[in-house]
């Protein structure tokens, strides 16, 4: 409404005192004259607003709040643009004012109306306050008459942003008991205060719609509902609600179900007249709860919320409502902006999505998708190439007589037969054991027998060594044999479960290295007797039985049991001729075995009969002495003194053996020993004494050898002592180095070569490694961490001429700095003898380095594996290749559907 | 006495014996995955680039996710490595004894080239060339070529499969080395005094006066660089793209027994006089690393293509194999009489020149075995006693050819399994037509590495400086020069007309704001404003008709 803007600017700015109840009512009266201004507010014509009119909004409210006065001038001018629409309804209403001549002007009419409708006759001024409250606040809200607005700022004050509360509260505001004082006096203002509520809430609405017909058709409603109490605006409104094709009509109803209309529908609809007494009685509750006027009482329905209040909540569910549809995109679009490469149109709104194309099922008759494949199945069928396979016949089992057995019957036949098997097989073994016990037992005798007499035999020749030594010799024997893989051990029974021995190498070679050792081991028994073995069996016979007397009447007694154990009952099955077949073969050969052992044990009988007759009761004595003696004889022996002696020298000998082999496998190359020993000695003694490298000494033995110290510190003699066993290692090395099996082509070479004493005295002038060396410790020095004397001569002291040195000494070192260097221990190249390695940094590289570790990662291992994947072609795949190429985007031509709308 | 310590070792050693290392196996995996995880193993272990990261440790998710695709992208790409094994149809096969007591060594070249198909049997020949003394040969890159050189000047170059003579010159000075450069294009020749650029027509491109007395060379291809060593022991690097000198780096060593280079990381191995081998870099002025191989004079040196191993053969009648990536010598053998010349083929069999003779072993160093223990006893092949003395030995890359230059001329004999089955027609084509090898020149070139690349692991580049604050601050040079910003404007602003105003809008389009930036925009600004000035005199003699027609600038 620009022409109401262009009044309004400047009377804004005139101070207006603010009128209180008394000159509202006055106002009010003066407002309503303006018929054509009414009328307009009633019915108003839907205009549109432009923007800039609804940014006005704002500045009007505030001119209607405190300035009435111009908005009459306002209405003024609107009212001829108005006047064409409204001016036959309003010439209606007017009518009906004319009756009521005290009171003046536009009010008047409006007073009749309430009077004239016999609902709201009954209804005090209050309770018709009450009632049309809903109304009244949405107006109030932003301005209106005063009573409206005080009304307003009573129940919902935040609500009215517009408002200049400060300044409403001042002049106009009142307590809750005055304004209900006030009730009866304003009842009359009322309608006028909806009036201005209504146009107000109209150009609110305008203005917070977003232009949208439902929100003014809303209003259209709330102006029907407003005038049902009367009669006759009833019928002008149906009249108008026609116009509007009843489509009003249903808004109104199911979008406001207040009490309001629902009271009014009762008289409307003629229920008062009723006879029915619980209609009646029903209709009464009804009115007499429509009577309760207090403001406070309870009432059948909670005032609904301001049109702003609602507004604000129906736009925070719809927000959430919205806000939930949206989310269903999130992990779609989050997806999206994941994948690496997205191809349009999208493979999962193809109409072959999530069918599995990689392989083909089989194809059976059941399986047949379509009608074709049916019927090339029929065909197959008919023609015999199903794809079915046939079931096997089931075997079938016969009994002896041809008899088809059933099943339960073949379990049972096996079932016993198991059991018969076992039986015998468990005789079997147990005859076994006791063979095997008698025969160890029977054997042992004769054993030692033989053994003694050959230890006899060699101790009178004296080839034999002492009982000690030999105890020690096989106490080492029997260690290593514990220490190493042997047939029966764990290993070997896994491995050969297993079958590792046709995929394992390991194993493999452990298998032969079992082999060798088993070989080796044996080898070195074989200068001895068994006595290991012997002792073994000894062992078991003296936990087992005291004598063998004893012994031989156990066996004899258990074969007698195993024979009983053969006349068992016999249980039925054992009648049937197959069994019996069977059975009567292993026990004959139980049987025989059994004989067998009898026969053994009688023959040993005889022979022990008769060396007992030879040798009398010495057995027994002998027995004893064997296993005694030997723990205490050691050291009463007469040789015992010889033996140690021969110990030591062992020892001795061993120790330098396995110092040779030591150093002979530290050395890789003929010549790296001999450097390394000689860098400690000066170049120049590293140079005679390599001249005289070819003196060998076979002073290594005599020698009383160290084992490697490498003490630097040692004193200068070290080298000297050191460099004639180097050579004679030089020598080891070489054969050792050079295998057997290189020991031939060895021999082959110029004699000259062959002899590596003779190499290097060959290269010895130029004394090549010493020389490396030296530079290695040079430069190692030169890295080395160094500390620098600052200490300026003349600072804080005398300088020149004749200063003592005592003098000049004291003043140095007082500023040292020390600069971090590489330590030699630390050296790349301190553990390897033949090598120097430059430490410095090679500058021109860092140009390819990076200063600093690039932003996302988080180490430096990320990042140098992010760097490290090659995009070449040259360095992958084509298939790669052409992956990490791919473009993100990918559009194939044709219709591109949109992406379905996700579920849930 | 004795047994006491025996006794004490005992238990353990019995208690490690009796636990059988079985491991139940606890997982369920199924024989599927069991069987994925191998092949994802094998495939690692063949193509792998280093190990993994652990991506469940990081906390920031977006790269967590974005490390895990990473991560994903290798697997993908190594198993797919790994299944493109496939592709290489062919195999190599070796000469194998059936028995004991046969020997493949015993193999003469006769009883091979009656044996083999009559296109290999073809790759056997001789070159009789007894005048102009030992010959020393060289392939290209991708075994098409041989370039022959007479130490009496007769250089040659033929495609020798066709045996189609290239050029023959006669240079009429002594010829010390020659090389095939990047491809079979151009070769240098080591000359009495300096070293020159042929053609493949014979036809003199450059003389490198800078090269004197050069007594070895070396080519880089991936760098362009050709490496030379005088007998003054100064070793030079000459781009051969660019022209440039790029490193001379006196060694101190006198003049070197043998060069070559290492296909791996291209650093240069040099033998010397005292039995020194030093690794090089055009970075460094001193040797990268230096190494004790022999007691003599190194004469022969040679890097197996993975650059694992070294083999250097001296004058002390020793071959060595070195590791070197852990600098440790692994075995050393010996020769009859001191070798002279060495080489490594693709598939690791070593050929050493000797004498009279030629020893091929194969085996003296095995990727796979984590410990290089087992020292071969027998060569593989042998060649030779024929009187020729051998001066120089090759391998035909992609071939099972062996080229042997000696004092008789040029021999080139068979060796089953030496050359690599599969080529890689992105590296080396042994058949590329004439295109492809104008494209791969270009396209090598465009790749071409920056000399200051070259680093012993040559993965260092973009790896992060670890260096400290303090060690970087007291590295940097606090007498250099400040850097006159003006100064250095002005020399980048000289030249045409525009190139100050290029060079300026492209240090405006820095988003670094430093001091020069500012002196960019200062001047930027007198020019702005210089120019407007300018116009508005034209504008002004123009008129204000014809202004508009002033140039803009």
């Amino acid at each position: 409404m620009p022409g109401r803007q262009a009044h309004g600017r400047p009377l804004l700015a005139q101070p207006k005192a603010k009128a209180g109840p008394k000159k509202s009512k006055s106002r009010a009266q003066a407002n309503a004259l303006n018929a054509f201004n009414i009328a307009q507010e009633r019915f108003p014509t839907k205009e549109k607003k432009t923007p800039r009119a609804r940014e006005l909004d704002a500045e009007i409210e505030k001119k209607h709040a405190r300035d009435d006065e111009d908005e009459d001038e306002e209405d003024e001018e609107e009212g001829p643009r108005r006047k064409k629409v409204k001016a036959p309804k309003r010439g209606a209403t007017t009518d009906g004012d004319v009756e009521f001549g005290s009171d003046s002007e536009g009010n008047e009419w409006q007073l009749g109306g309430l009077a004239d409708d016999d609902d709201d006759s009954e209804i005090e001024s209050e309770d018709a306050f009450g009632d049309s409250d809903n109304e009244m606040f949405q107006g109030y809200t932003f301005r209106g008459s005063k009573s409206g607005k005080r009304k307003d700022d009573d129940s919902d004050d935040s609500d009215d942003s517009n408002d200049d509360l400060g300044e409403t509260l001042g002049e106009e505001a009142i307590d809750l008991a005055t304004a209900l004082d006030q009730f009866e006096e304003e009842s009359e203002e009322e309608p006028e205060g909806e009036e201005g509520s209504e146009e107000e809430s109209e150009e609110d609405d305008d203005s917070d719609e977003s232009g949208g017909s439902d929100d003014d058709d809303d209003d259209d409603v709330e102006d029907d509902s407003d005038e049902e109490a009367d009669p006759e605006k009833l019928k002008e409104l149906k009249g108008l609600i026609s116009g509007f094709g009843g489509e009003a009509d249903d808004d109104d109803e199911s979008s406001k179900p207040s009490s309001n209309q629902q009271k009014i529908d009762l008289g409307d609809l003629g229920l008062s007249g009723l006879n029915d007494p619980f209609m009646k009685q029903s209709v009464k509750l009804l009115k007499k709860e429509s009577k309760e006027t207090r403001p406070g009482a309870a009432k059948k329905l909670a005032v609904p919320l301001s049109r702003r209040e609602q507004g604000r909540l129906d736009r925070a569910v719809a927000y959430e409502k919205t806000n939930e549809t949206l989310d269903r995109w999130t992990e779609t679009v989050k997806q999206n902006r994941r994948a690496e490469h997205l191809i349009f149109p999208l493979p999962q709104e193809s109409d072959s999505y999530g069918l599995d194309r990689s392989e083909l099922q089989p194809l059976s008759l059941k399986s047949a998708a379509n009608e074709l494949e049916s019927t090339i199945m029929g065909i197959m069928e008919q023609s015999g190439l199903s794809l079915e396979k046939e079931k096997k016949p089931k075997k079938q089992e016969f009994d002896e007589e041809g008899n088809l057995l059933t099943r339960k019957q073949v379990l049972e036949r096996k079932r016993i037969e198991r059991e018969i098997n076992s039986r015998e097989a468990k005789r079997a073994k147990r005859i076994k054991k006791i063979k095997s016990k008698a025969y160890h037992r029977v054997h042992r005798k004769q054993r030692e027998r033989d053994e003694m007499a050959t230890k006899e035999a060699m101790a009178e020749a004296g080839e034999i060594d002492s009982e000690e030594e030999r105890e020690a010799q096989d106490r080492r024997r029997a260690l290593e044999r514990v220490g190493q893989r042997h047939k029966d051990s764990k290993w070997a029974k896994m491995g050969s479960k297993a079958k590792r021995a046709v995929w394992d190498d390991d194993f493999r070679s452990g298998l032969t290295e079992m082999a060798r050792k088993d070989e080796e081991l044996r080898r070195r028994k074989e200068g001895k007797s068994s006595r290991a073995a012997g002792d073994d069996s000894d062992e078991t016979s003296s936990s087992g039985s005291d004598s063998d007397d004893d012994d031989v009447a156990k066996i004899r007694r258990q074969l007698d049991e195993l024979e009983q154990d053969d006349d068992e009952p016999q249980s039925r099955l054992m009648k049937m001729k197959f069994m019996q077949k069977a059975e009567a073969a292993r026990k004959k050969a139980n049987d025989d075995l059994i004989q067998e052992i009898r026969r053994e044990l009688d023959g040993e009988e005889a022979q022990v009969s008769a060396d007992e007759e030879e040798k009398g009761g010495e057995i027994g004595r002998r027995q004893y002495g064997n296993g005694a003696a030997n723990p205490f004889s050691m050291p009463q022996d007469s040789s015992s003194s010889s033996s140690i002696a021969r110990e030591a020298k062992e020892k001795r000998s061993k120790e330098a053996r396995k110092e040779r082999e030591e150093t002979t496998s530290s050395i890789a190359g003929a010549w790296s020993q001999g450097d390394s020993r000689r860098k400690k000695s000066s170049s120049a003694r590293a140079d005679d004494l390599d001249l005289n490298a070819n003196i060998l000494t076979a002073s290594s033995s005599s020698q009383p050898s160290k084992p490697k110290t490498k003490s630097s510190s040692s004193h200068p003699k070290t080298p000297k002592t050191s460099r004639p066993q180097n050579d004679d290692d030089d020598d080891d090395g070489d054969t050792s180095s050079d295998d057997d099996s290189d020991a031939d082509s060895e021999n082959r070479l110029p004699l000259a070569i062959r002899d590596k004493a003779l190499v290097a005295r060959a290269f010895a002038g130029e004394d090549v490694v010493a020389e490396f060396q030296r530079e290695k410790d040079e430069i190692a020095e030169a890295d080395d961490d160094k500390i620098i004397d600052n200490t300026l001569p003349g600072w804080g002291s005398w300088v020149g001429e004749g200063i003592s040195a005592r003098e000049k000494k004291r003043h140095q070192g007082r500023f040292l700095t020390k600069v971090e260097g590489i330590k030699k221990k630390d050296r790349k190249d301190a553990k390897l003898d033949k090598v120097i390695i430059n430490e410095k940094r090679v500058k021109k590289n860092d140009r390819y380095l990076a200063s600093q570790l690039p932003f996302p990662f988080e180490s430096r291992q990320q990042y140098e594996r992010a760097l490290r994947l090659p995009v070449g072609p040259e360095w992958m795949t084509k298939e790669t290749f052409q992956e990490n190429t791919k473009p993100r985007v990918i559009i194939k031509q044709g219709i591109i559907k949109p992406m379905s709308k996700p579920t849930a | 006495m004795e047994g006491e310590p025996a006794v004490a070792r005992a238990p353990t050693a019995r208690k490690s014996d009796a636990i059988v290392t079985h491991k139940p196996r606890t997982d369920m995996a199924t024989r599927a995955e069991r069987e994925k995880a191998r092949r994802i193993r094998d495939a690692q272990q063949a193509y792998g680039r280093g190990k993994q990261i652990n991506t469940k440790q990081i906390k920031d998710k977006k790269l967590r996710r974005n490390l895990k695709q990473l991560e994903a992208k290798y697997q993908s790409a190594t198993l797919r490595a790994k299944d493109a094994e496939i592709l290489l149809e062919n195999t190599s096969g070796f000469l194998e004894a059936e028995g004991e007591l046969e020997r493949t060594y015993k193999v003469q070249q006769d009883e091979i080239v009656a044996n083999v198909a009559v296109e290999t049997a073809k790759k056997r020949f001789e070159l009789k060339l007894d005048q102009l003394g030992p010959y020393l040969c060289d392939y290209s890159r991708n075994g098409r070529e041989l370039l022959l050189g007479g130490r009496k000047g007769h250089v040659a170059t033929m495609d020798w499969r066709e045996g189609k003579l290239g050029c023959e010159i006669q240079l009429g000075e002594t010829v010390r080395d020659v090389k095939w450069l990047h491809n079979n294009q151009f070769f240098a020749v080591a000359q009495k005094k300096y070293v020159y650029i042929y053609d493949r027509n014979g036809v003199e491109i450059h003389c490198l006066r800078k090269h004197s007395e050069v007594t070895h060379m070396e080519f880089l291809p991936y760098h362009f660089l050709l490496a030379t060593m005088n007998t003054g022991g100064v070793l030079k690097y000459q781009d051969t793209s660019t022209g440039q000198i790029v490193a001379e780096l006196p060694s101190r060593l006198g003049p070197p027994t043998s060069l070559t280079h290492n296909p791996y990381n291209a650093i240069i191995h040099a033998g010397h006089q005292n039995g020194t081998v030093t690794l090089w870099s055009p970075n460094s002025a001193e040797p990268l690393v230096k190494l004790l191989a022999h007691r003599g004079p190194v004469r022969g040196v040679a890097v197996d293509r993975e650059g694992r191993y070294m083999v250097s053969a001296g004058q002390d009648a020793r071959m060595a194999v070195w590791d070197i990536r852990m600098f440790k010598e692994v075995n050393t053998y010996s020769t009859y009489t001191p070798a002279s010349s060495l080489a490594i083929s693709d598939t690791g069999l070593t050929a050493v020149g000797w004498g009279t003779s030629t020893t091929i072993w194969k085996g003296l160093f095995d990727k796979n075995l984590a410990e290089q223990q087992q020292r071969q006893s027998h060569p593989y092949m042998k060649w030779g006693r024929e009187g020729k003395t051998v001066e120089r030995v090759r391998w035909c890359p992609f071939e099972d050819v062996l080229g042997i230059g000696h004092d008789k001329g040029f021999s080139s004999i068979i060796v089953p399994g030496a050359g690599e089955a599969n080529f890689d027609a992105f590296e080396a084509n042994p058949f590329e037509t004439a295109k492809q090898r104008q494209e791969t020149e270009v396209k090598g070139l465009l790749n071409k590495l920056a000399p200051e690349m070259i680093a012993l692991d040559p993965n260092f580049v973009g790896n992060v400086d670890l260096r400290s604050d303090a060690q970087r601050r007291a590295e940097r040079d606090l007498d250099a020069k400040p850097v006159d910003v003006a100064e250095e404007i002005r020399n980048r602003a000289r030249g045409k007309n525009g190139a100050l105003k290029k060079y300026l809008r492209k240090q405006r389009k820095r988003n670094i704001i430093d001091e020069k930036r500012l002196r960019v925009d200062e001047l930027w600004k007198e020019q702005q404003k210089k120019n407007d000035k300018k116009r508005k005199e034209v504008e002004e003699d123009l008129g204000p008709a014809l202004s508009r027609f002033a140039k803009k600038e």
